[in-house]
């Protein structure tokens, strides 16, 4: 008689794709469940665990990355594996998956950024603001990506919270950066930096920017870099006015208040000028005879309502070029399909209910197939937002169980899966590992006064470990 | 239902008879909070989603709960870690 799934003997063994917060948020509701016997092994195409919070989150906002904390007490629970620089896909199949555990978690959140879709886009010096910021904080797989900061004025489309951590980057002076773990060859590029003038973009108004107060605010407060905003772009228009006052929406109304104080204030002489334009979005990126980028042409546009009450941006027939030598975009972003999981192409996520990865053709729950976090329900909300989203699937995950819907594994046992990565993946890294890495690049940082120093490549990583 | 249950007639009337003409629809990229708002202000338990005059979904007003409660939950969850990482120092 074969023992139930999910007790001490046979217990429930779930892989987890993706090690960022939500596959950590996922593996800690599925641990912390006193009724199940859970196993869990979480794979990560890189050597690092912690997804965004170690090469997203910008390197001068080390308090946020405090959320690691929690993900190694996750990871220090019986029944934790963690399967470093294994990819999906590629080391290891669905069909192996299959073999080896009862259910499968997708948590690979949204890799890629939505286009502008406009002429010039991919004119040299116009670059996703995410390379920007995988560059800087050490991403393996961009380390060695070239942006011309020779350039002096740069724009940043899009007001969300990465184009303002690029912002805030290129206007920090090389001795505020110095203190963080930003990666030692970023430190040196930003230094030789002659970048003087940053233009932030917004193609709505002041109060719907989706940059947060405690953001904006710590723009006014750079010790090298002065801020300016037009007086009449911060300005609130009719729609908005009304609307912020039916809602009475404080935040709101403190935001514009902090940036008509910008608009205001006088210019200091500082080495760097960060201009925040609103109501207005590119549509054209000028070359010079080189195919670099020498201008954007933009559009302002006005607000206008849906019939919700949501305010959209319209452009309007008035046009202007501000002259930038280097273009980040940052207008969205969007999951990449994973090789045989259904995927809703017009959304950018995997496609599914509550969680549950669906057929396409009958529109049905697949059996043992889940997912969380941003590949899940899109890019929205901050770190800690996808933890109800993970318990939300791992209740999915346990009534799957308690239904006896699950995979059927040849082989469901924790050393046949070890078994397994060895063999496909010689130079996995384990969690042990991990904290070997991490113990070295902190070791490292305090010799110089930072957080740390990362290591970047897998090469590095490996040579660390003594393999 | 009661009606049906004494009026013969009733089920003689089309749906067309019935239903809300004047429909306040969302569209894909509508901001959440104003939704809210317009959703609870007007008492519309569920708002079509149309998309290039195309049906492409439905929010209920539960989805709206939920999805602020969630929000909210994650950003009291992020910023309790901040104040642990100003009590704790940032050294392990």
């Amino acid at each position: 008689l074969t023992p139930q799934t999910g007790t001490p003997a046979r217990p429930l063994r779930v892989a987890i794709i993706g090690a960022g917060p939500t596959g950590f948020y996922v593996a800690d509701h599925l641990l912390r469940n006193p009724g199940v016997a859970v196993e869990v092994d979480l794979f990560d195409r890189l050597p690092t665990p912690y997804g965004l919070v170690r090469l997203g989150v910008a390197p001068d906002h080390q308090k946020i990355k405090f959320v690691t904390h929690a993900f190694d007490k996750v990871a220090a629970s019986p029944g934790f594996r963690f399967f470093g620089g294994v990819d999906f896909g590629k080391h290891v199949t669905l069909a192996d998956l299959k073999a080896h555990y009862h259910q499968i978690v997708y948590c690979t959140g949204a890799q890629t950024d939505r286009r502008m879709g406009i002429p010039g886009e991919d004119l040299a010096g116009s670059h996703p603001a995410t390379e920007f910021v995988a560059w800087y904080n050490g991403h393996p797989d961009y380390r060695d990506c070239v942006f011309d900061l020779s350039q002096e004025s740069v724009a940043v489309v899009g007001v969300g919270n990465v184009a303002v951590d690029v912002v805030r980057i290129l206007c920090r002076t090389p001795e505020e950066l110095a203190t963080t773990d930003i990666a030692d060859y970023a430190l040196d590029a930003l230094r030789k930096s002659r970048v003087k003038e940053v233009y932030l973009l917004g193609r709505r108004g002041p109060a719907q920017a989706a940059f947060t107060n405690p953001e904006i605010r710590e723009l006014g407060e750079l010790p090298d870099a002065d801020i300016t905003a037009d007086p009449a772009e911060v300005e609130l228009d009719p729609l908005s006015r009304a609307a912020v006052e039916r809602s009475q929406d404080r935040p709101t109304l403190k935001k514009v208040e902090i940036l008509r104080e910008y608009a205001r204030r006088p210019v200091s002489g500082k080495s760097k000028r960060l201009v925040l334009r609103f109501l207005v979005s590119p549509v054209e990126l000028i070359g010079d005879d080189a195919g670099r980028v020498a201008a954007m042409r933009l559009v302002r546009n006005e607000l206008s309502a849906t019939s919700t009450g949501a305010l959209q941006p319209r452009a309007t027939d008035r046009f202007e070029e501000i002259p930038v030598g280097l273009v980040f975009r940052s207008v969205g972003y969007r999951g990449v399909p994973l090789s045989g999981v259904p995927f809703n192409e017009s959304w950018g996520v995997i496609l599914n209910d509550k969680g549950r990865v669906l057929d396409p053709g009958t529109k049905q729950p697949l059996v043992g197939e889940y997912t969380a976090g941003w590949i899940k329900r899109g890019p929205t909300g901050v770190i800690g937002t996808n933890k109800p989203d993970a318990a939300e699937t791992v209740e999915c995950m346990f009534e799957g169980l308690a239904g006896g819907a699950v995979l059927e594994p040849a082989h469901p046992e924790a050393a046949a899966a070890d078994a397994l990565v060895r063999q496909r993946q010689p130079s996995f890294v384990s969690y042990a590992d991990w904290l070997k890495l991490d113990a070295i690049e902190v070791a490292q940082g305090r010799a110089q006064g930072r957080p740390r120093v990362k290591l970047t490549s897998v090469e590095e990583m490996l040579a660390a470990l003594g393999r | 239902v009661r009606e049906a249950a004494h009026n013969d007639r009733f089920f003689a009337r089309t749906v067309a008879d019935l239903m809300t003409r004047d429909v306040i629809t969302g569209q894909p990229y509508d901001d959440l909070l104003t939704v809210a708002h317009t959703m609870t202000e007007r008492r519309i338990r569920h708002l079509p989603v149309v998309d290039k005059d195309r049906l492409v979904g439905m929010v209920s007003i539960g989805d709206v709960v939920k999805a602020q409660r969630d929000h909210y939950q994650g950003e009291v969850d992020t910023l309790q870690t901040q104040l642990l990482a100003d009590e704790g120092g940032l050294t392990h």
